[in-house]
């Protein structure tokens, strides 16, 4: 059954920062329906901000099934230069990764110089292009590291290393037989496979790969970084400072960390969702937190198994290797009592939705190891009944990533909330690395 | 959970592998490799032997009661070379792998299941993380994971 558009207006008055409203322009098919709402926030606004947008892709892609990813605008420049500047769509906002990719194609023509990285008497390895190998646990990407200066909103940073996804017909650098396997025979080369024009990786680190990368071309691990002259590339150690670097980190202000402010979404989707990115945390007067935020404290001892994550608990379960991540297009954990058997999981192995009867609501908390645990609703729709809208924003969408301890928090848990992610070392009125929410 | 620690060893450098379907040997020669050291603990029906690397990257294989290795965990910095752990069944993992598709773009965990083998991995902040094991040599204790 289909239902007709209707017109809604809601402003809600939000707590800490100034007023922020939530419109809902159309919408249709509130139980059944095949269309969703369009649900915007326009606040906060100002220099430090931006519109995220989650929807169906870059029309480049012909991208068919993506939900829940969100994309931002970002513009380049060449170093210095403000007249050799783009602005590219369809980046996605991810607090999951550390560091600017962009398509090779997207900035062509900008005269973006190579990052060269200095030759090193202790491996033998002679200086070279800097060249990224940056797996995913499927797939990955391999390209050159170039030199840019980046503009989120209105706030321009320092001339940073940015990456570029080489989606040339001729590579570059042909990828390596070790970066061939780690991605497992599957780099995202392209629009169509990266369903975005780029990554902004926004997380709580300065570095993408930091000290390892910076003292070893680590053995045990699939090679990172390499050194390319002459068409050869060889694994290089890489000095931090000329690694892909947390764009954010090098705003010349409201640089200590990032809010990601989505509107809510009804229980079976929407057809498009706007919202603002806010850079800095309790730096200007439009990304003070509020008074009730509840922090959760990441694990931040690199010694411990449980580095970087924090804990949640739900349905009489625990957690431990749990994260909040803007890049994961679903609620990802493990939870024999949910139903996953979903006409959307036949003839698949990359994905396993729940498809409960009917919405699965389950009371959780997330903690870091010292924290007073935060009270959060679960809530889970069928997958089938979600995909079989058009929608593209799904609070309710979840997952089983097998038996286990993980569960990840992605991008339905943003719809609703501000959340603040701090970046780890950068001055906070409470030092990092957290989220608030 | 009855536990206790039973040993840790500081261990000199070394060549080996070793691996799932692997013997205690095997594990001992891994902690030789990555120069780390090894803790196992013992439970009612296995044994999860500990080896963390002086870069903090960690592995716990876990030993059945004849001493073979059934299941693997892995936490580092960086994307592991996963055949030296899967060992015989790495060929199983990759074609099953082909199969899956993708996901998400940023896919961030993805289960593979390959029949009797079982390996789920995650991403984060390029801290990888994941398990793989053996449905069928799973013992009692762990018996959920047979699903």
């Amino acid at each position: 059954m289909r239902r007709l558009a209707v017109l809604a207006v809601l402003v809600l008055a939000a707590c800490g920062g100034g007023n922020s409203s939530t419109t809902t322009l159309s919408g249709g098919g509130v139980d059944g329906g095949t269309q969703g709402p369009v649900v915007s926030i326009s606040e906060p606004a100002g220099d430090n901000t931006t519109e995220i947008v989650v929807d169906s892709g870059p029309a480049e892609a012909f991208a068919l099934g993506v939900a829940n990813v969100p994309y931002v605008n970002v513009t380049v420049c060449a170093p210095g230069s403000t007249t050799a500047c783009r602005t590219i769509d369809h980046v996605i906002l991810d607090t999951g990764s550390i560091g600017l990719r962009l398509l090779r194609s997207s900035v062509a023509g900008l005269g973006l110089p190579a990052q060269m990285v200095p030759a090193d008497a202790a491996t033998g390895t002679p200086a070279g292009q800097a060249v990224e190998c940056y797996p995913f646990v499927i797939g990955g990407i391999w390209g050159p590291v170039v030199q840019a200066d980046v503009q989120l909103g209105n706030r321009r940073s320092a001339t940073i290393p940015v990456q570029l996804v080489d989606d040339g017909d001729t590579p570059l650098f042909a990828p390596t037989a070790d970066c061939k396997a780690a991605v497992n025979d599957a780099l995202l080369t392209g629009v169509t496979t990266l369903q975005a024009k780029g990554v902004l990786g926004v997380g709580m680190l300065r570095y993408d790969c930091g000290l390892a990368c910076d003292t070893t071309t680590r053995a045990g691990s699939y090679v990172q970084y390499y050194a390319c002259s002459n068409g050869a590339c060889a694994p290089a150690r890489m000095p931090a400072e000329i690694q892909l670097q947390n764009p954010v980190v090098h705003l010349p202000q409201d640089n200590n960390g990032t809010q990601i402010v989505l509107p809510a979404v009804p229980d079976t989707g929407a057809s498009l969702v706007k919202g603002r990115l806010v850079l800095g945390i309790g730096t200007q007067a439009n990304n003070q937190l509020a008074a009730d935020a509840r922090f959760v404290f990441v694990d931040n001892d690199p010694a411990s198994a449980d580095y970087l994550y924090v804990a949640t608990t739900a349905n009489g379960r625990r957690y431990p290797v749990s994260y909040i991540d803007s890049g994961s297009n679903g609620l990802f954990f493990d939870d024999p009592a949910v139903s996953r058997t979903c006409a959307a999981n036949a003839g698949t192995a990359a994905a396993k939705w729940y498809c409960p009867g009917s919405v699965w609501r389950q009371p959780a908390t997330l903690a870091g190891p010292l924290d007073t645990p935060a009270a959060v609703e679960l809530s889970l729709v069928s997958a089938d009944r979600l995909f079989a809208t058009s929608n593209v924003a799904f609070a309710t969408l979840g997952g089983t990533p097998g038996p286990g301890e993980m569960f990840v928090w992605g991008l339905p848990f943003f719809y609703g909330r501000t959340v603040s992610t701090s970046i780890w070392g950068q001055p906070l009125a409470l030092g990092g690395p957290w989220w608030a929410f | 959970m009855k536990a206790a620690a039973l040993v840790l060893l500081l261990l000199a450098s070394g060549a080996a592998h070793a691996v799932l379907g692997g013997d205690l040997a095997s594990i001992q020669a891994d902690a030789l490799q990555v120069q780390g050291t090894r803790r196992a603990t013992a439970a009612l029906d296995h044994t999860v032997h500990e080896i963390v690397a002086p870069d903090g990257a960690r592995q716990r294989q876990y030993t059945n009661a004849q001493g073979r290795v059934f299941r693997v965990d892995w936490v580092q910095d960086g994307k592991p070379r996963l055949a030296a752990l899967l060992g015989a069944h790495d060929a199983a993992y990759r074609a099953a792998l082909q199969r899956a598709g993708r996901g998400s773009p940023l896919q961030r965990q993805v289960v593979v299941e390959a029949g009797d083998l079982v390996v789920q991995q995650s991403a984060y902040l390029n801290r990888h993380a994941g398990s793989a094991w053996l449905r069928s040599q799973l013992p009692a204790s762990l018996a959920e994971q047979r699903r």
